[in-house]
């Protein structure tokens, strides 16, 4: 990653944090830091304020190499994979970087381990097969499920990838920060203002 | 009490009709039931499988919460993984009922016989996207009765449009004759409605020029299998499950009958032999799990089943004991007066054998090169449906659907129908035949087709031939011939389904919108005399009923207002034959009102007798009564019901989302459903109808019936791609639901397919220039129509390159609003029953752009579906 690059995307970041604390929440500014497929990305919820965290440093990160993480969350398990390909929603100097719920739409299977990076996508999930595009906002490419796998909205600020809100509903849950607490290292932006 | 969800959906009612992902605006809440919700029994709307579902309504301001005692689904959140007690967002919307806001959420109901543990389809657990709420993509359902005044649809009254309908009907009749009038009707949507529907065509008018919506003529589906005796869903779900190898031709249930393949193939771990010419997702399946995918041409499943069962008998592989007890001989198929069919094509088993090793077509080398599969595989799959392990015969069971009995209904069917019975299939526990089904079982006949008055014959019957060969008479036909002078088209959108679309197209506008005669006004006598007019001067007059325009509205006189899905109490069977309620729940749209209700009126004013039904149940009751002796006997739900002082809805409610299995009966007090028919293990002793013990032929014994490759080869020849062409053939795939008259108003299936695709291998797009993404043209110049004239038809697709189809194979959605695959299906009407042979049809292919979809934003996913 390039200095200039980085400095880009400091001034972005900052940017959300101010913006979203404005706003009650990390929402609307989201689209300004994800390059592709913004839109996908923005408005999640109205008036949810979501917590933000830090995932992991993208050097860590190496092509088709998912890690797991919770989010927002302690009992909601997602992945970050570099893709080693543009994706709706990709951060990072290749805008390839992206995180997803490991929990299907259908009937709450666990995707973990099964990442097909020949094809940027995940699936067949072990309950009923349903298969989901990374590259496309987790659509789901096959499925018995009828959402898209939810995408976990990126920000990154210096080395480090954060978390900073979910876009869709994660299997199992009425409410994406309801009947649970944070996790782990999840702040409010409250907390940081 | 929450407020923010009524804010919520105002705020989503703002977002447009979504074409493109990122247009759409993830929701990541759902509200819950409270504990004390309604809560209305009902199943799927779509597929043939119909799994339970309840609906849940309660006022816009109030919320459940979190704990099983403090909501309706009696849940704890978050929900346990394949609970099914889990609300997707797609399962929730906002309703009126009894002219009051109301949440809704349709859940799959864990606790039916069906889709046990609340597993859903992709079209099922959507199934609230389809409710009417004039703040989202469902707002232009029909509310009110339209006619078109100086080219324009408009709004009138129910009153006036009755009439319309009542007067033009009667005097077409009277001037033209009974068989002048008309009508193409669902055969899927409830009992009730299709009741009303046949009492009229039938019963009162008599008219032979009827037909069901995906049909030129008023034929059977599956001829081929109901000929040799078996009833098209006479297995019960449960023998999938029992099956130790399943032969699935012309059909991918994990795509079309999702729960049948996820809940009762699947974990049955039954082999699969997959006969279909996509690779798709269950053929990936089948390798996956030691069967096999014989990946054949289109139309060569008649070659390719008789081939196998050649195989069969050269190793003396059938099951002789099976074929011994309940095969027909010739004395048998003698007493076949009333079924010309049997008559002709039926066979003994020594003859059946005869004409297979006789026939050097049917020589394994020579299937091999026809069928475009490997010997090999044709090998494997015989010897996995019937090759005796020791003293032990595996339980094969067969499957087949429209890829089968769409590419040659006869031949194909009737070929893959006998390969079974000597495999020991047709009425035991896991050794079954039975389609897969499309639609759901929602014909209840009030009266039979009066072949009769048909004019249609078996093309190769002699004259004096004393098995008579009459076939339903061509829909299609009678209208290019002028014959037709009114139709009534009822929850079918007519030319999208049927072949040589653009011809009949054509035929229709110039019938209808480029006649002389318009209507001009609204005066009700004005306009009767206008139409009058038209239908005695050469023109026909095309009334619409549905609950939205579609491709055939152009060209309508009128459009009536159906109400549907959870807007009327009614009744129907799935695809093992089990009846069930589907609630009304909530307000239909503005007038709409059920088909029956728009029947019986019509019916009353063209002076007939027996419409005076006041509500659903009263024609469920009716109806139930023609429902005797036969595969969907429900006499006895109604006889316990009047037994018990109920209505008969009332006890199928009470039945919830199980309900029960036809044929019904009371034992003690009870109903009892029947697992299968022809059910060779039922006890003898019980009482039951003789299609629940016997095979449906006069004898009883099941029929061998000759499905003969050598009679449709030069039709396929004929029809067969040439000069760079590729076959065009089509069908279903998972996500999308016959016309997509609701699909085209949910959002996750519209960012899926935002447009019609075509299925293109590799090898062919390269050529070509042709990638993912690129806006394609397919022009086929033969395209035969009912009168045999060779016209033009067209259709542009997005590609998609996969090796899901072979190379020269192509595959396409079939009814895509707009870009119907039968635009480039020529009319080839099956030599035997005169069904359409919807799946051959072919084209040149060539990139004529790129669509935006090629691009990231906003994209088309163009990842295999058939992974793993």
């Amino acid at each position: 990653m390039s200095a200039e690059k980085e400095t880009a995307c400091d001034h972005a970041a900052c940017l959300t944090r101010r913006d979203a604390l404005l706003a009650g929440g990390g929402g609307i500014i989201a689209g300004m830091v994800a390059p592709i497929g913004a839109a996908s990305a923005q408005r999640a919820s109205e008036g949810v304020a979501y917590p933000r965290k830090r995932v992991v440093r993208i050097g860590e990160l190496h092509d088709g190499v998912p890690l797991a993480f919770t989010y927002p969350l302690q009992a909601q398990p997602n992945f970050i994979v570099k893709l080693g390909a543009p994706a709706q929603g990709g951060v990072g100097p290749d805008h390839d970087i992206v995180a997803f719920s490991s929990l299907c739409t259908h009937m709450g299977g666990n995707l973990r381990g099964r990442y097909r990076h020949d094809l940027k996508a995940v699936g067949p999930c072990p309950f009923h097969f349903s298969t989901f595009d990374l590259t496309r906002g987790g659509v789901a490419v096959h499925a018995s499920a009828t959402q898209s796998l939810p995408q976990v909205v990126l920000e990154i600020a210096g080395d480090d990838v954060f978390a900073v809100r979910v876009a869709g509903l994660i299997y199992g849950y009425r409410h994406n920060l309801k009947d649970g607490s944070l996790a782990e290292g999840a702040k409010t932006p409250t907390m940081r203002g | 009490m929450q407020r923010k969800f009524s804010r919520r959906d105002l705020f989503a009612a703002r977002t447009p009709s979504i074409d493109f992902a990122t247009y759409e605006i993830p929701v990541d809440q759902v509200p819950v039931p409270p504990a004390n919700a309604e809560v209305f029994p009902t199943a799927c709307e779509y597929c043939i499988v119909g799994c339970g579902y309840k609906a849940y309504v309660w006022p816009h301001d109030e919320e459940g919460g979190s704990k099983a005692a403090r909501n309706a689904l009696r849940a704890d959140f978050p929900v346990a993984p394949a609970t099914g007690a889990w609300i997707s967002p797609s399962m929730h919307n906002v309703v009126k009922r009894n002219g009051k806001l109301h949440h809704v959420v349709i859940v799959p109901d864990g606790e039916n016989a069906v889709n046990r543990q609340g597993n859903h389809s992709v079209r099922g657990g959507a199934l609230a996207q389809k409710l009417y709420n004039p703040t989202r993509p469902t707002a232009d359902r029909l509310q009110t009765p339209l006619l078109r005044v100086r080219g324009m649809l408009l709004p009138i009254s129910w009153d006036a449009a009755t009439s319309i309908v009542a007067e033009v009907s009667k005097h077409v009749i009277a001037r033209h004759g009974e068989a002048s009038w008309a009508t193409r009707f669902f055969s899927y949507h409830f009992w009730e409605n299709t009741y009303a529907i046949t009492k009229l065509a039938f019963a009162s008018v008599g008219t032979p020029n009827a037909a069901e919506h995906d049909k030129p003529t008023a034929e059977n589906d599956a001829t081929g299998l109901d000929d040799c005796g078996v009833d098209g869903f006479s297995a019960a779900y449960k023998d999938w499950k029992e099956a130790d190898v399943i032969y699935i031709s012309g059909n991918d249930p994990y795509e079309n009958q999702t729960i049948l393949f996820t809940e009762w193939i699947a974990p049955g771990g039954a082999k699969i032999v997959f006969v279909n010419p996509r690779k798709s997702p269950t053929a990936a399946y089948a390798e996956r799990t030691d069967g096999v995918h014989l990946q054949l041409l289109p139309g060569t499943d008649s070659i390719l089943n008789n081939g196998i069962a050649r195989v069969i008998l050269e190793n003396s592989w059938e099951d002789r004991a099976w074929i011994g007890k309940v095969i027909a001989g010739r004395a048998e198929i003698a007493q076949e007066k009333s079924n010309w069919r049997r008559a002709r094509f039926g066979l003994s088993f020594d003859e059946y054998k005869a004409w297979l090793i006789a026939d050097d077509e049917y020589r394994l080398d020579n299937v091999a090169k026809v069928t475009g599969v490997p010997a090999q595989k044709i090998l494997r799959a015989a010897e996995l449906i019937a090759r005796p392990r020791g003293q032990v015969r595996p339980k094969a069971s067969f499957l087949l659907e429209k890829g089968n009995y769409w590419s040659f209904n006869f031949p194909n069917s009737a070929s893959l129908s006998a390969l079974g019975l000597v495999c020991g299939a047709g009425g035991r526990p896991g050794q079954v035949m039975s389609r897969a089904g499309g639609h759901q079982r929602g014909m209840m006949k009030a009266a039979g087709y009066p072949l009769a008055k048909s004019n249609a014959v078996y093309h190769d019957v002699k004259p004096g031939d004393p098995s008579g060969g009459k076939i339903p008479l061509n829909t299609d036909l009678a209208v290019f011939e002028g014959k037709t002078r009114l139709t009534w088209a009822i929850g079918t959108t007519w030319v999208t389904a049927l072949s040589a679309g653009q011809s009949l197209r054509d035929k229709i506008a110039a019938l209808t919108r480029q006649h002389a005669a318009q209507v001009s006004s609204f005066d009700k006598d004005q306009a009767i005399a206008t139409l009058k007019q038209r239908v005695d001067n050469g023109g026909m007059v095309l009334i619409q009923q549905d609950i939205y325009q579609n491709d055939l509205t152009e060209y309508a006189d009128l459009v009536l207002p159906a109400a549907g899905w959870g807007e009327e109490n009614f009744a129907r069977a799935q695809g093992e034959r089990r009846l069930r309620i589907y609630s009304k729940f909530y307000d239909a749209p503005g007038e709409a009102k059920p088909d029956w209700w728009i029947v019986a009126e019509v019916a009353k004013k063209m002076g007939y007798s027996g419409y005076a039904w006041k509500t659903s149940n009263d024609v469920f009751e009716e109806a139930v009564t023609k429902s005797k002796g036969g595969a969907y006997d429900a006499t006895a739900v109604v006889e316990l019901a009047k037994r018990t002082g109920k209505r008969a809805h009332d006890l199928l409610t009470e039945l919830s989302t199980t309900g029960i299995q036809l044929p019904a009966r009371i034992e003690a007090g009870k109903l009892v459903g029947t697992d299968r028919l022809h059910d060779q293990t039922f006890p003898a002793d019980k009482d039951a109808n003789k299609i629940v013990k016997q095979f449906n032929t006069a004898s009883g014994k099941a029929i061998l019936m000759k499905g003969d490759w050598r009679s449709v080869k030069p039709v396929r020849e004929r029809f067969s791609p040439r000069d760079g062409e590729l076959w065009i053939t089509n069908g279903r795939i998972n996500e999308l639901w016959q016309t997509m008259y609701d699909d085209l108003r949910k959002a996750a299936v519209k960012r899926r397919y935002p447009s019609n695709f075509l299925f293109i291998n590799a090898a062919d797009a390269m050529p070509r220039g042709i990638e993912s993404g690129d806006l394609v043209s397919v022009e086929n110049d033969f395209v035969v129509n009912i009168l045999g004239e060779a016209t033009k038809g067209a259709i542009s697709l997005v590609a998609y390159v996969t090796d899901e189809v072979a190379p020269g194979v192509a595959y396409t959605y079939t009814f895509y609003p707009g870009q119907n695959a039968n635009n480039v299906v020529p009319a080839i009407t099956d030599p035997v029953t005169g069904v359409y042979n919807y799946k051959l049809g072919k084209g040149r292919v060539a990139k004529i752009g790129e669509t935006p979809l090629k691009k990231l934003e906003g994209g088309m996913s163009f990842v295999p579906r058939s992974i793993g």
